[in-house]
C-alpha cells in the first residue's frame, strides 16, 4: 500500500520514532529515550490538565456556580474554597492554609479506603476462604477444593506467621519458637511463590506490550515499504 | 688647770692625783668603772639566767594564771639581794633628800611627799620601803644631781653653804661630774631655804631605829653601829608603815653621811653587801653609801625619773615605779642617755624590764584605786608645776634642759641619743623584756667593754629570787615566748612576708612534712586479645579511610553482552514470529486448544447473556503502556458484546482512560468492526476524579458524579444511558486494568452497589494474582486476564484477533524468557557456589 502523507501516516511516524526511541534504552540511557521520555510527560501532563479541566472543573464547577442554583452552587463554592486553600499549598508561607483541604482529602479517602477495604476485601475474602472448605456443592472435586483450601489456610496462616516477629528472650538472644520458625520458614515460600507469580504476571504484561510494540513497528514498516 | 674634787670629802685635789690630799679616798674611779657621762645608755644585763634558775625551781607558771595576792611583807625576804642593796644604797641619800622636804610637801599630787597620806599602808610593802627612802629622798642620782647641778648654774638658790655640803655629801663631785658642775657650785653657800630642809627632813628619820627589831639581820648590822641615827630627826607619820628593817636605813644614810662629812670614815663593811664591798675596796672605801655607790646601785627603773622633764616627779620620785619610768623615759628626750650613765655602772640595772613594768603595773592597779589623783598627776605633768605650786629643786632644774611640756608630747623620743635601732626598743620599753633587749649589739658591745667590774658584780650577785606573785605577774608573753623557744627550737621563725616573726606557721622544709612516694601511674594500657583486635580493626578502618580508594573495573562488558544477548534473543522469540507471519496463514507454533480460559468461560457466558437494550458500563482504567496488551485481552469480549449492540457507557478513573477507550473503539481490531458511535451506541462520560472516593459517588450516584460526557452533552436522560439512574441499572459492569488496586477499588466501592449487575474484569496479567481471589470469592462474576484467556475467548468466539496475532511470538517468548531465567537461575548458582568456593579459599589461604 503506498504511504500517503495522512494523519495515520505522520501519527505513525512520530509513534515509529518514540516507540525506537525508548526501545534505546536497551543500550542504556541516551538522549533519544530520555528525550521521548520528556515528551511522554510533557503530552501526558497537558492531557491531562485538559482533561482536568474540560472534564472536572469546567462541568463540576465552574458551570453550576455560573448556572446552577443556589443549592448547586453551594457545594461547588465549598468545592472552589477547599481548592483555592489546596493552592495554597504552593507557598511556605500559606501552607498552613492548605491544611484543612488536605486533612478533609485525606480523612475522606482514608474512611472510603477503610470502609471498602472492610466491606469489599476483608469480610468477603474471609467468607470465601471458609467456604472453600465446605464440600458440599463441591461435588466430584471436593478433594481438589480441599486441597486447594488446604493450600490457602496454610499459606495464609504460614504468611502471617511468617510476619509475627514476637521472640522470647534467651541467654542466647530473643528466639522464636521452634513452632513460629517452621511456620514462618513454610510461610517465607509462599510469599516467595506469590512473588514469583507477581513476577510473572509483570513479565507477561511486558512481554505482551513488547509483542505489541513490534508487532506495531514491524506493521508500519512494512505499510511504508 | 681646775681641781678636782674629792668625791669623798669634796676638797679639791690637784688634777692628776688619784687619792684625796685630804682624805685619801680614791678620786678617780677604779678601772673598772668609768665615769657616767651624760649621754650614755644604760647597759642592761641579762638576768634571764636568774631567771631561769629561779623557774627551774618552781612551778612553772601558764599562761593566764591569774595573780596570788600575797602579802608581800612576808615576802620582803624574798627579795633579791639586789633589791635589798638598792634600797640600802638609797640611805645615803636619804639625808641628801631632806633637804627639799618643802618641794615635797608642795606637791599635792605625790602621795609619798605627803606625810599624812599614808601611802606606803597602799603600796606593796616591799615598795613601801623605797616610798620612804623616797620620801626622805636621802639619795639623789647622778643624774638628777646632774640635772639639778645644771639648774644650780642657772640659779643663784643652789646651796653653797658647807652645811649642805656635809648634808649633802651625796652631792659630791660624781654628781659635779655628771652634771658638769664645777665644783665651785658645790662649794657655794646653801640657800637660805635648803638648810631648814634638811632639818625638817632629819627628824623623819629619826623614829626608824625603834623599828630596828624587824630588819633583816644582814641590815641590822648598817644599822647598829651608826648611833648618830637616834639623833636624826624624826622621821614622816609614813615611816611607821615602813618595814622595821627599812626603818634604820635613814638613820644609816645620815649616819653614814654625817660620819663622812665629819670624820671621812667610811662605813662599817660588814654590813654591807658583798659587792657593796667590792666596790667600796675598789673605788672608794670609805664611802659605801656614798651618793656614788649609791647612783650605782640605781635601777633602770628609778633611771627612768631622770629625764622626765615634764612630769615634776616629786621628791619621792624613786618610789615611783618603773612603769611610770618608762613612760617618763618615752617622753624625755634625753632619758636614754641619761638613763646610759646610770646603766653602766647600776648592778640593778640586770633588772629586766618586765619586772619593773609589771611592778609598775602592780602599782598602778593598786594606786589607780586609792591614788587616782596621783595618775592624774601623772598625766596632767606637763601642767602641774605651774598648778601646784612651787616644784621641787631638781624639778625646777629639769624643766629648763627638757623641752616644754606644753609643745612636747609625753612620748617623745630623741632620736640623737637613741640610734635608729634602739628607738623601736625605746619606744616600746614597756613591752621588750630586758633580757631581750640583750639582743642589741651595741649594748652587748658595750657590756663587753664595761670592764671587769661589771662582771665582777654581777658574779657576786645573788640569784635573783622573784615571789611567786612578780612571777605570777610577768607578761605572758615572756612564759610562752620562753617555753616555746625551747620546744621548738627547731621550728624556723618568718623573716619576710606578713608571717614575719611568726614561727613555726609554715613547715620549714620538705623535712617537716609527711612525705610520701608520690603514687605511680601505669601508662600501659592494660586490654585484652579482643580489645586489641578490635583496636587494630578500627585502625585499619580509619587507614582505609585515609588512603584513596581504587575504583574496581566492573565487568561491563560481560553485563552489557549478558543484557544485548537477552535483548537478542527475547527479540528474535517475538519478533520472529511477528515477522514470519505464521497468524496471518492461520498456523499456529502453539496450538489453542491447549488453553483454558482462567474463569473457566464465565465472562463469555456472562456477555452472552446480556440484552442488546440494557447498557454495560465499561471502565477504561489502564495505563497506555500496556495498552498493547488490554486491549487485545478485551478485544473478544467486547467485539461479543458490541455485536449485540449493547449500548456502552465509558468511564475512566484515570485522566488518559478516556482517550484510550476511543482509541480502543475506533482502533483495535474486532472491535472497530462494530463502528459505535459516540453519544449513540456508547456514551463516554470521561474522567472520573477521586479515585476510590469517585468511584464509591459514581457507584452511589451516577447521575450526580457525572453529568456530562466527554463531549459536553449530558450523559443522562438521553442517549444510551436514559434509563440510567443507579450503578445496578447498568447491565453488567466491565472494568478493564492493568492495576490491581484500581481493579479491588472497583471491586470495594461498586461491588456492594452493583445489585444483581455482575462484574467481569478483564485486567493485565501482572494485575491477575491480585485480582483472582476475588474471582474465587464470588465478587468478580469473570475474569479474563491476559492473552491466553483472550486466545481462549477468540478461539472460542472463532474470531481471531490481537491474542491470535501475538500468541506465537507471546509464547515463543515466554519460552525464551522461561529458558532465560532458567538459565539464569543456574548459572547465579553456579557463580555464587564458585564466590564462595572462592572466599572459602582466600579464607583458608589467608
Amino acid at each position: 500500500m503506498p504511504v500517503t502523507l495522512s494523519h495515520d501516516l505522520v501519527t505513525g511516524i512520530f509513534s515509529f520514532l518514540l516507540t525506537l526511541m525508548i526501545l534505546s534504552y536497551l543500550i542504556g540511557d541516551n538522549p533519544a529515550f530520555r528525550v521521548a521520555v520528556y515528551i511522554f510527560v510533557g503530552v501526558s501532563a497537558g492531557y491531562v490538565a485538559a482533561v482536568v479541566w474540560w472534564q472536572v472543573l469546567f462541568p463540576n464547577l465552574l458551570v453550576p456556580l455560573v448556572t446552577g442554583s443556589f443549592a448547586a452552587r453551594l457545594v461547588p463554592l465549598i468545592a472552589l474554597v477547599l481548592g483555592i486553600l489546596l493552592l495554597m499549598k504552593l507557598s511556605p508561607r500559606t501552607a498552613r492554609l492548605g491544611n484543612p483541604p488536605v486533612a478533609f482529602l485525606v480523612g475522606v479517602g482514608a474512611a472510603v479506603a477503610v470502609g471498602g477495604a472492610v466491606m469489599g476485601t476483608l469480610i468477603p475474602q474471609t467468607q470465601a476462604s471458609i467456604n472453600i472448605f465446605d464440600l458440599s456443592n463441591a461435588g466430584q472435586y471436593w478433594l481438589e477444593r480441599l486441597f486447594f483450601g488446604t493450600i490457602m489456610l496454610v499459606g495464609t496462616i504460614t504468611t502471617l506467621v511468617y510476619f509475627q516477629f514476637g521472640a522470647r528472650s534467651t541467654p542466647a538472644g530473643p528466639q522464636r519458637g521452634k513452632l513460629v520458625v517452621i511456620l514462618a520458614w513454610v510461610g517465607q515460600i509462599f510469599i516467595a511463590i506469590t512473588l514469583g507469580v507477581l513476577f510473572a504476571g509483570v513479565f507477561t504484561a511486558a512481554m505482551a506490550a513488547l509483542i505489541e510494540r513490534l508487532n506495531f513497528i514491524w506493521t508500519f514498516l512494512t505499510s511504508i515499504l | 688647770m681646775a681641781d678636782v674634787l674629792c668625791p669623798a670629802c669634796g676638797r679639791p685635789n690637784p688634777e692628776g692625783s688619784e687619792e684625796c690630799q685630804f682624805c685619801g679616798a680614791r678620786i678617780t674611779p677604779p678601772a673598772g668603772s668609768q665615769p657616767i657621762k651624760p649621754g650614755e645608755e644604760p647597759i642592761r644585763k641579762d638576768t634571764s639566767d636568774l631567771e631561769k634558775a629561779k623557774r627551774n625551781e618552781e612551778a612553772p607558771i601558764h599562761p593566764g594564771d591569774l595573780p596570788t595576792k600575797k602579802n608581800t611583807a612576808e615576802l620582803e625576804r624574798a627579795l633579791p639581794s639586789w633589791l635589798r642593796t638598792l634600797r640600802d644604797g638609797k640611805r645615803p641619800a636619804a639625808g641628801e633628800s631632806l633637804a627639799e622636804p618643802s618641794a615635797q610637801e608642795n606637791l599635792p599630787a605625790a602621795p609619798q611627799a605627803t606625810p599624812g597620806q599614808d601611802s606606803s599602808g597602799d603600796s606593796p610593802d616591799w615598795l613601801s620601803g623605797l616610798s620612804q627612802a623616797a620620801s626622805e629622798d636621802e639619795e639623789v642620782p647622778n643624774w638628777l644631781a646632774g640635772l639639778r647641778s645644771g639648774k644650780s648654774v642657772d640659779s643663784a638658790s643652789v646651796p653653797d653653804t658647807e652645811e649642805q655640803s656635809a648634808t649633802g655629801l651625796d652631792h659630791t663631785d660624781w654628781m659635779a661630774r655628771l652634771g658638769g658642775e664645777p665644783q665651785d657650785a658645790k662649794t657655794e653657800p646653801p640657800t637660805a631655804a635648803q638648810p631648814p630642809a634638811v632639818e625638817q627632813l632629819a627628824p623623819e628619820t629619826s623614829p626608824e631605829p625603834a623599828a630596828g627589831k624587824e630588819m633583816p639581820d644582814r641590815l641590822q648590822p648598817l644599822q647598829s653601829p651608826q648611833p648618830g641615827a637616834q639623833e636624826s630627826p624624826a622621821a614622816p607619820q609614813g615611816g611607821e608603815n615602813l618595814p622595821e628593817w627599812l626603818s634604820g636605813l635613814p638613820e644609816l644614810s645620815a649616819e653614814s653621811s654625817t660620819a663622812l662629812n665629819e670624820t671621812g670614815e667610811t662605813a662599817p663593811t660588814e654590813s654591807t653587801p658583798d659587792w657593796l664591798d667590792q666596790l667600796k675596796q675598789k673605788s672608794i672605801p670609805p664611802e659605801p653609801g656614798t651618793p656614788a655607790g649609791g647612783a650605782e646601785s640605781v635601777p633602770d627603773w628609778l633611771s627612768g625619773f631622770r629625764p622626765e622633764p615634764e612630769t615634776p616627779t616629786p621628791a619621792s620620785g624613786e618610789n615611783v615605779p618603773e612603769w611610770l619610768s618608762n613612760l617618763e623615759e618615752k617622753s624625755a628626750p634625753g632619758a636614754a642617755s641619761s638613763g646610759g650613765l646610770q646603766a653602766d655602772r647600776n648592778p640593778p640595772a640586770e633588772t629586766s624590764d618586765w619586772l619593773s613594768q609589771l611592778q609598775a603595773d602592780v602599782n598602778a592597779a593598786q594606786e589607780a584605786e586609792t591614788h587616782k589623783d596621783d595618775f592624774e598627776v601623772v598625766s596632767e605633768s606637763p601642767t602641774s608645776p605651774k598648778e601646784t605650786g612651787p616644784l621641787p629643786e631638781w624639778l625646777t632644774g629639769i624643766e629648763p634642759t627638757g623641752p616644754s611640756s606644753n609643745d612636747t608630747p609625753a612620748l617623745v623620743v630623741d632620736s640623737h641619743d637613741n640610734p635608729p635601732g634602739e628607738q623601736g626598743g625605746t619606744a616600746f620599753s614597756m613591752e621588750t623584756p630586758d633580757w631581750l633587749s640583750e639582743l642589741n649589739p651595741e649594748q652587748a658591745a658595750g657590756k663587753a667593754s664595761a670592764g671587769s667590774e661589771g662582771e665582777a658584780d654581777s658574779e657576786n650577785l645573788e640569784a635573783a629570787e622573784l615571789p611567786a606573785w612578780v612571777q605570777a605577774m610577768r607578761p605572758v608573753e615572756s612564759v610562752v615566748e620562753t617555753k616555746m623557744a625551747q620546744l621548738d627550737e627547731s621550728q624556723s621563725t618568718e623573716q619576710n612576708g606578713p608571717l614575719a616573726g611568726l614561727r613555726g606557721v609554715l613547715p620549714a622544709g620538705p623535712g617537716l612534712g609527711s612525705l610520701r612516694k608520690p603514687p605511680v601511674y601505669f601508662t600501659k594500657l592494660q586490654v585484652s586479645e579482643g580489645q586489641t583486635r578490635y583496636a587494630s580493626s578500627l585502625d585499619r578502618l580509619v587507614a582505609g579511610e585515609t588512603q584513596p580508594r581504587i575504583p574496581e573495573t566492573k565487568r561491563l562488558t560481560s553485563n552489557q553482552l549478558l543484557r544485548w544477548l537477552i535483548a537478542v534473543l527475547l527479540l528474535l522469540a517475538v519478533g520472529l514470529p511477528l515477522a514470519g507471519g505464521a497468524h496471518a496463514n492461520g498456523a499456529q507454533i502453539v496450538p489453542a486448544t491447549l488453553l483454558q480460559s482462567s474463569d473457566m468461560g464465565a465472562s463469555a457466558k456472562i456477555i452472552d447473556g446480556l440484552t442488546g437494550n440494557v447498557p454495560v458500563l465499561v471502565a477504561f482504567d489502564y495505563e497506555p503502556a500496556l495498552s498493547g496488551e488490554l486491549e487485545a485481552v478485551a478485544a473478544p469480549l467486547m467485539d461479543q458484546l458490541l455485536s449485540k449492540g449493547v449500548p456502552l457507557a465509558l468511564i475512566s478513573t484515570s485522566p488518559t482512560g478516556p482517550a484510550l477507550a476511543e482509541h480502543f473503539l475506533k482502533t483495535t481490531s474486532l472491535v472497530n468492526v462494530h463502528q459505535y458511535q459516540s453519544g449513540v451506541q456508547y456514551a463516554d462520560l470521561g474522567y472520573l476524579a477521586g479515585g476510590p472516593a469517585g468511584m464509591m459517588y459514581f457507584a452511589a450516584s451516577p447521575t450526580e458524579a457525572v453529568t456530562v460526557t466527554v463531549d459536553g452533552q449530558p450523559a443522562w436522560g438521553t442517549g444510551p444511558l436514559q434509563t440510567i439512574q443507579n450503578l445496578s441499572d447498568f447491565a453488567a459492569v466491565i472494568i478493564l486494568t492493568d492495576n490491581a488496586d484500581t481493579g479491588r477499588n472497583w471491586i470495594e466501592q461498586a461491588g456492594p452497589r452493583l445489585g444483581s449487575a455482575p462484574m467481569i474484569m478483564m485486567v493485565s496479567a501482572q494485575a491477575e494474582p491480585m485480582i483472582r481471589p476475588y474471582f474465587d470469592s464470588g465478587q468478580l462474576k469473570g475474569l479474563v486476564s491476559g492473552l491466553a484467556d483472550a486466545k481462549i475467548y477468540e478461539q472460542t468466539y472463532g474470531r481471531p484477533g490481537l491474542a491470535n496475532q501475538y500468541w506465537d511470538s507471546f509464547s515463543i517468548g515466554m519460552l525464551v524468557a522461561e529458558l532465560l531465567i532458567v538459565a539464569g537461575a543456574v548459572l547465579g548458582v553456579v557463580i555464587g557456589w564458585r564466590t564462595r568456593r572462592n572466599d572459602k579459599d582466600s579464607g583458608e589461604g589467608a
